[in-house]
């Protein structure tokens, strides 16, 4: 069953990229919570990341494209997993996200990410794609991208429901969908973003006002950001030292461990580690998006370019949001931030590259 | 798309399907990279262009947040009186890089407020922090010579800040408490769920009663400062504003002068009377008793005054009326009557006789009129109360029908009343019983049963609901507390329907021969319920006396007065008015005080006579302004 082939086209690069960043987001962790909230949240996160690196290795022996054909009930599995915590979930800071098993528990959300990936990719495999699509063809794509996030939308969780759409959105990309399509398409939502903002909660709302208008509301989202500056800012070229940043320390950065956890790490770096953190991460898109090129076929591709974004779209988002040019809407940044099933759902992501990379020039 | 195919030749070979995806790819990895670059170039904006600014910012971290409470929303009567409403209090900040007990700014706080060095070191150790802004409170509720003087001494005070804060404030303390309900601090589990969003530690939020079921409407929307602070702590400038969005006013279905008649009543005696309006389900008046004043709750209660409360027997915070669960007592006949007549096990003409007593297997059943009420049909059995006329229905009807009519009537389950913690009461089945004990069902349970003891118990608003039931032909509906919901500028959010939950099923000639039964019970020469009468107005009741213990023991047949407290009756009288055309249904309980005929009924009469006088008072009242508004 083992090809010695595969571990001559292991992609070693690859994993050394995810180690790398694996390595600074504990350290950046155990320095933003040490003081405050205490070892147990590094000790957890370092266990989770363990367990999602184990899991990597497993999955290597498995050819992707087992996924793609087991890639329906996968899918209707995950949302089932999406629909309980909305029935009989606890009510964890407001919202219904959480599925709790014994000591266990899990945000099915995060498992819905790539397996939508996973399944739109199955979806355009099967599809001749030789002609520019139509509407029709894309009606399937476009509610298996819906469901997640409208079930994700309703726990609530404004961030993933996002960022679901903009993974999707993302392989079409790589589609060829005819022009009267695409233009319907972009009118459409223009025209329904009034009642999409009906359907938002009260603090969803506020957080996007907040971000048109950083004034808006001092108390809650705006006060976050305001804080998150002065921290990325007070780092200045070198930083403040590891362990040695006081907006964290002293408690004026919020949720300094999960959605800000990049400011502390700007706080205590600087511009210098900042940059050097980018450039990891596009890194990873890079040579994530190389994989997708190269891949042997077209499921491979579109595959790898759903977990390209994956990577991608939390990092520009989350970025964006402590820095104060997007609204904060709640997403982690992958590895650097606090989360079990967020780390996993990642390392899931980028085990399934090595995956392609090193199945590239394999013949079923 | 023809052109990006012949374009496509360059690319290096691929096995891919859709000719320009190589190009895509491409395409992609460009855009990500611009857009890591403007991540990077805001980066470099903040770390290296504003750097420094902002690494001086943090060094002092001079901005604090100081919130704007909003005004939470009036609670008022269905006439638009004002219940609740808010007044200002002040209370003194001090910034936690002055908390120093020997500092000068210490000695200085503490001679105008009186504090002692132990007492700030409480303050500071102990006292209620906000990690935002950054402060510790001292004082609350500080008088006016106290906030004068701070507010004088203010520049020799770097740090103390004064803040004002609307509080809540009961315009009549104690009325209705049960129903409004009060404020405290917000819990850790509270803060989790969604109606309490938004809210800080130490908010005070609803607690019970309206309070807590319209907290969502009521708390309004916080606003908030961001001011620059100097090294000390002393407000720099503001540098911006926003303010508090003040709550949404709650109209609620109480009459105000109702309720105060009816807990003119209640005074000094333990129990709970409703009103509602049969035809709508909307209560007109809702007193438990003993109450209590809420306002002890608006400042964070004392130890000592929420000890008395905790510690009293009489249990002040339960809600009779809703969470009080009391056996009916002969209240109850109107149920087993009633599924007597629809069963058609009875006909307004069957007659039983009744000696005093009856007997099934080698048990005696009494009937409270020891030598016996002669032949008596149902209206009679009904207006004077005879037992054993209810023995011998219930035995033929058995355990199981009299609890389905119950259930009819909106027995054995919520009103569902918007009022938290509301109890369902009991109505035993056999079924019930089984499950409950493991023994069956006796027969002789059934009797006990068919008159409200057994196992029995219903709470006041039941009471009500299920006797608007009676008057409004037969709809069991959802009692209302609240008329309408309005924002403070007058836009109606929310406005009342009345509810039905359940119909009852049963003809309305059937109904008709109980109506008239329980106004003989009041009318009648030999009516239990005489002493409900008013003048002028025809009353539909029942009158209910719940042995606290067993009447089989003649010793314990002894006038209320030479019976120990605890064992005394609990009396009960449930009625309508008018009987032709009930407009007001009322439940009376009073706890262990004698006979239903003998202390409720009174009562009940008494608040029907306020009623009727509130009646007439509101006629020319709205004449007079209808003809102001047409002589403009």
């Amino acid at each position: 069953m083992f090809d010695r082939r595969l571990v001559k086209h292991f992609d070693w690069f690859l994993l050394c990229l995810i180690l790398m960043i694996c390595g600074v987001g504990l350290a950046n962790l155990y320095s933003a919570t040490v003081r405050t909230e205490g070892q147990l949240v590094f000790y957890r996160q370092s266990l989770w990341v363990c367990i999602g690196l184990g899991l990597v290795l497993v999955s290597l022996f498995f050819n992707y494209h087992l996924l793609e054909r087991v890639a329906v009930p996968l899918y209707v599995f995950t949302l089932i997993l999406l629909v309980l915590p909305l029935v009989l979930g606890p009510v964890v800071g407001g919202s219904k996200r959480w599925i709790i098993l014994g000591p266990l528990s899990f945000q099915p959300s995060e498992l819905a990410k790539p397996v939508m990936v996973v399944m739109m990719a199955r979806i355009f495999y099967r599809k001749n794609l030789n002609r520019s699509l139509g509407l029709r063809d894309l009606l399937l794509p476009f509610l298996v991208m819906a469901l997640p996030a409208v079930l994700i939308l309703k726990e609530p969780d404004l961030g993933t429901a996002i960022l679901c759409v903009l993974i999707g959105l993302s392989i079409l990309l790589f589609i060829r969908v005819r022009w009267q399509v695409t233009a319907a398409s972009i009118s459409g939502v223009i025209l329904s973003l009034p009642f999409l903002w009906k359907v938002l909660k009260d603090y969803q709302k506020k957080r996007i006002l907040t971000f048109f208008n950083p004034e808006w509301d001092p108390l809650g989202a705006g006060y976050h950001v305001t804080q998150s500056k002065i921290a990325v800012g007070s780092g200045r070229l070198a930083g403040k030292g590891y362990l040695s940043s006081t907006q964290s320390h002293l408690n004026f950065l919020p949720e300094h461990h999960t959605d800000f956890a990049f400011s502390v790490l700007a706080e205590e770096w600087g511009f210098v580690g900042s940059i050097i953190v980018m450039a990891l991460f596009l890194t990873l898109v890079l040579w994530g998006l190389n994989i997708g090129r190269r891949s042997k076929d077209l499921y491979g591709s579109l595959l790898a370019v759903g977990l390209v974004a994956m990577l991608f779209w939390p990092l520009v988002i989350n970025v964006g949001m402590v820095t104060g040019i997007l609204p904060v809407v709640g997403i982690p940044l992958p590895l650097i931030s606090y989360g079990g099933s967020n780390a996993l759902s990642t390392l899931f992501a980028a085990g399934l590259l090595m995956n392609i990379s090193m199945r590239r020039f394999m013949f079923k | 798309m023809e052109i990006q195919k012949v374009k496509r030749g360059f690319t290096p070979v691929s096995l891919h399907e859709t000719p320009d995806l190589d190009r895509r790819f491409i395409i992609f990895a460009l855009a990500a990279t611009v857009v890591v670059g403007v991540l990077t170039l805001r980066l470099w904006y903040l770390q290296l262009y504003k750097g420094d600014e902002y690494h001086n910012l943090s060094i002092h971290n001079r901005i604090r947040l100081r919130h704007l409470m909003p005004m939470r929303g009036l609670i008022l009567d269905r006439k638009g009186r004002v219940l609740v409403s808010n007044r200002p209090s002040f209370s003194v900040y001090m910034d936690m890089d002055q908390a120093d007990v020997d500092g000068r700014v210490a000695q200085r706080l503490g001679a105008i407020l009186g504090f002692s060095k132990d007492e700030f070191s409480t303050v500071f150790r102990q006292g209620k922090k906000d990690v935002f802004t950054n402060r510790v409170l001292v004082k609350s509720n500080i008088s006016w010579a106290e906030l004068s003087r701070v507010e004088t001494l203010k520049y020799e005070l770097p740090g103390v800040t004064i803040q004002a804060e609307p509080k809540r404030h009961y315009v009549y303390p104690g009325l209705a408490c049960h129903l409004v309900g009060y404020l405290g601090e917000v819990s850790n589990t509270e803060l989790e769920r969604k109606e309490f969003t938004g809210a800080l530690v130490g908010e005070y939020v609803g607690k019970s009663g309206i309070e807590r079921a319209k907290q969502q409407f009521l708390r309004g929307l916080k606003g908030g400062r961001h001011v620059e602070v100097d090294a000390a702590g002393r407000e720099i400038k503001t540098l911006n504003r926003v303010d508090a969005l003040p709550g949404d006013n709650v109209y609620l279905t109480l009459d105000m002068e109702l309720q105060s008649v009816v807990e003119a009543e209640l005074r000094d005696k333990v129990g709970a009377i409703v009103a509602m309006d049969p035809r709508t389900g909307e209560i007109l008046a809702l007193a438990s008793s003993p109450g209590y004043d809420q306002n002890l709750f608006v400042e964070g209660i004392s130890l000592e005054a929420w000890k008395d409360i905790r510690d009293n027997p009489l249990n002040p915070l339960q809600n009779r009326a809703t969470q009080g669960q009391y056996p009916p007592g002969s209240t109850f006949k109107i149920v087993t009557a009633l599924a007597g007549l629809a069963e058609g096990v009875v006909t307004p003409e069957t007659a039983f006789d009744c000696h005093g007593a009856y007997s099934l297997g080698n048990r005696i059943y009494h009937c409270w009129k020891s030598w016996g009420h002669g032949r008596v049909d149902i209206t009679r059995a009904i207006a004077e109360s005879c037992d054993v006329y209810f023995y011998q229905l219930g035995q033929r009807l058995g355990v199981d029908v009299i609890a389905r009519y119950a259930a009819k009537l909106g027995f054995s389950e919520s009103t569902g009343i918007i009022l938290e913690s509301e109890r369902a009461g009991l109505i035993p089945t056999s079924a019930w019983k089984l499950r409950r004990f493991r023994v069956p069902w006796q027969k002789g349970e059934t009797l006990s049963m068919a008159i409200g003891q057994s196992f029995n118990l219903v709470t006041p608003l039941q009471c009500a609901v299920a006797f608007s039931a009676l008057a409004n032909g037969g709809h069991v509906m959802v009692p209302a507390a609240v008329r309408r919901v309005e924002t403070s500028d007058g836009s109606l959010i929310q406005s009342f329907t009345p509810k039905v939950r359940k119909e009852t099923g049963v003809a309305p000639e059937q109904l008709n021969v109980l109506v008239e039964a329980l106004r003989q019970a009041v009318e009648g020469s030999a009516g239990t319920g005489r002493k409900a009468a008013v003048e002028g107005l025809s009353v539909a009741g029942k009158t209910g006396t719940v042995q606290v213990v067993s009447l089989r023991d003649p010793k314990n047949r002894k006038d209320v007065e030479e019976t120990p407290y605890k064992f005394r009756d609990h009396a009960w009288f449930v009625c309508f008015a008018p009987a032709e055309k009930p407009r007001i249904a009322l439940a009376v309980l009073i706890e262990h005080a004698g006979h239903g005929g003998s202390v409720a009924a009174p009562v009940a009469g008494n608040v029907l006579k306020a009623w009727v006088a509130l009646q007439n008072a509101e006629q020319p009242e709205l004449e007079v302004s209808q003809g102001l508004e047409s002589g403009r």
